[in-house]
């Protein structure tokens, strides 16, 4: 009885719709080490952008940290723009946000509205850096996996074949680790089947 | 100690004639479930439809010139002085979100050869990803407002014009004091809006553009975003006082607008009100037939207790508790299993297959709120009620010398 109860109060929890969590600010220049220069910025950013792509792909990631990630990337970009200074690591910077945001509506699956509210945040940041910066490789990869990744009914299918393609043809893209190069070719595999089968 | 007494008696009663009360269970928690699952597909349609609805083009609110009368495009402007107080008075109550301009306008595209007839819209670019959450970049990237000369093509007229991401089109309208006027624009992407119709015949441009070949820094309308966790029952007033003071503009909700969400609900509530109908006279008829077997096998055992001292309200009550309590039962094990079953259904991500006019696939989503819960759970439970009353009444009517001899 008591194992019924307990299975019915998590069904109904389950069942509830979740508030977002807040994300707090950050102070970015805490990130950066010695004088604020383009160099200590990219390095910083570099830093940043490196371990907030490695939690991403974590499957034992949690919100909290997701928006801890998210925090100190928002600061980042902002810290540019409080100093007006042109950001060399914007693309990145812009991408890997949008990637955190898409990664965000996994951690809402029961509620939908605020599941497609961020992965459409995603997708404006992922936009905005393929826009701006329409040959930068990372902007692209990382629009791409989560063009690949989102559910089918998005419609990012061709967003995502073309930017994965536009990847594989790029020079730099042997300069990519081989499990990452391994990984793109095979979403691609996997996206022309799903285009195929379309048809 | 007599009302445990009863109590107890009820329960026997019902726990003896468990193959008859299971299989009548068994009809109500089906009916529960059914209506469960039913009532919160639909529900989650409404809310679907909503949310496209506003997410879409029309906000929660827009505010148009009064001259355009009831149609919903218009060519009547919108002083740009007067759009910005507006804006100011509306972007100080706390329901607000945001506020953006807009300028709807028709006119022609051309690619090469082809010439299509459309409907434009010049927008801010990054208010308007919010408004247009539920529209789809399908290729290239959205509208931003540093390429100001990109713009975003409906899907199907992108492909009726032969045209790809990049290409350069000309779009061809009459400025606002109705001279012709052209101007080159970059296919930023592709957009889905959902409905096919739409996408045949529709592009979005950046306002300051759309302002630059009207000649003129002037809108068609305003369109509000509100944030609905703050809405009240008095936001709707005070969002229209908020405009109505300080101008003559005129405001209409979504509501207002989206004759298509009300079409559909009309027509779903028809369907669900039939199918609830159905379901209720099965509930209703396996109570009945249970309830009404049962009192038949049980005439000698009423009648003696008729004959023991009890009154014919007891045994009223006490055949009516009898079908209750199967019918609490069966309605609470409906109500867990139903939420168990839509919870499993909304983790299975089901595909939907795409409705007709609409270009979007969707997932099969059962939405749970306190209605989608509650109603079935009183439907049934009416239906259990009213099912055991005429053997219930049937069984305080027993003659007892004569019952007693069957």
């Amino acid at each position: 009885m008591r194992k019924t109860t307990l299975i019915a109060l998590l069904t109904l929890l389950t069942a509830c719709s979740q508030a977002p969590e807040t994300i707090t600010e950050f102070d970015a220049s805490s990130l950066i080490q010695g004088e604020l220069s383009a160099q200590s910025y990219v390095k910083a950013a570099t830093t940043l952008v490196d371990a907030a792509s490695q939690a991403v792909s974590s499957a034992e990631l949690s919100e909290k940290e997701l928006n801890q990630h998210i925090a100190k990337v928002e600061a980042m970009l902002q810290l540019a723009r409080d100093l007006e200074q042109e950001n060399p690591y914007r693309a990145e910077l812009l991408s890997t946000l949008g990637s955190m945001y898409a990664k965000k509506s996994v951690f809402y699956s029961n509620n939908a509205k605020q599941a497609g509210s961020l992965a459409a945040k995603g997708f404006r940041y992922l936009d905005k850096a393929v826009s701006g910066y329409p040959n930068n490789i990372t902007a692209r990869i990382n629009r791409g996996i989560v063009s690949a990744r989102v559910p089918e009914f998005l419609n990012k299918t061709n967003v995502a074949i073309s930017d994965l393609s536009f990847v594989v043809n790029n020079p730099d893209f042997s300069a990519l680790s081989q499990p990452l190069q391994q990984s793109i070719h095979g979403m691609l595999a996997e996206l022309n089947t799903r285009v195929k089968h379309e048809f | 100690m007599y009302s445990i007494f009863i109590s107890k008696l009820i329960f026997l009663n019902v726990l003896r004639d468990w193959r008859k009360n299971l299989i009548a269970s068994i009809a109500i928690l089906i009916g529960t479930v059914s209506l469960i699952l039913f009532g919160g597909y639909v529900a989650q349609m409404y809310e679907g439809i909503r949310l496209g609805s506003i997410y879409s083009q029309l906000g929660h609110y827009q505010i148009h010139a009064q001259s355009k009368g009831d149609e919903v495009y218009s060519k009547s402007f919108i002083n740009a002085h007067l759009a910005e107080n507006v804006e100011s008075a509306l972007s100080q109550l706390p329901e607000v979100k945001l506020v953006t301009h807009r300028i709807e306008a028709q006119g022609l595209v051309s690619f090469g050869d082809k010439s299509v007839g459309i409907l434009a819209f010049g927008v801010e670019a990054d208010k308007d990803a919010e408004i247009s959450e539920a529209v789809a970049i399908v290729e290239g990237t959205g509208l931003f407002a540093e390429q100001p000369e990109g713009a975003l093509i409906g899907r199907e007229l992108l492909q009726e014009l032969g045209a790809s991401v990049g290409d350069v089109l000309t779009f061809l309208t009459t400025t606002s004091d109705g001279a012709i006027n052209a101007i080159d624009i970059v296919v930023a992407g592709a957009m889905d809006t959902g409905a096919k119709e739409l996408n045949k015949r529709f592009i979005k441009l950046n306002l300051s553009l759309m302002q630059d070949v009207l000649y003129s820094d002037d809108v068609t309308n305003l369109v509000v975003l509100a944030d609905e966790s703050k809405m009240t029952d008095q936001s709707d007033a005070r969002i229209r006082e908020a405009v109505t003071d300080i101008s003559n503009l005129d405001v209409k909700s979504w509501s207002q607008m989206s004759d298509q969400y009300h079409q559909i609900v009309t027509m779903f509530n028809n369907i669900f009100g039939f199918v609830t109908a159905l379901v209720i006279i099965i509930i209703f008829a396996a109570i009945f037939n249970t309830m009404t077997m049962g009192v038949m096998e049980r005439v000698s055992e009423l009648s003696t207790i008729r004959a023991l001292g009890a009154g014919r309200n007891e045994i009223l009550l006490m055949v009516m508790l009898e079908g209750l309590v199967v019918g609490i039962a069966a309605i609470v094990v409906g109500l867990l299993a139903g939420l168990g079953l839509a919870s499993l259904i909304n983790y299975a991500n089901i595909a939907m297959p795409t409705p007709p006019g609409s270009t979007f696939s969707y997932p099969l989503r059962i939405l749970l709120d306190s209605n989608v819960i509650v109603m079935p759970a009183v439907l049934t439970l009416f239906a259990t009620a009213v099912g055991g009353l005429f053997p219930a009444y049937k069984a305080c009517r027993l003659p007892i010398n004569e019952a007693m001899q069957r």
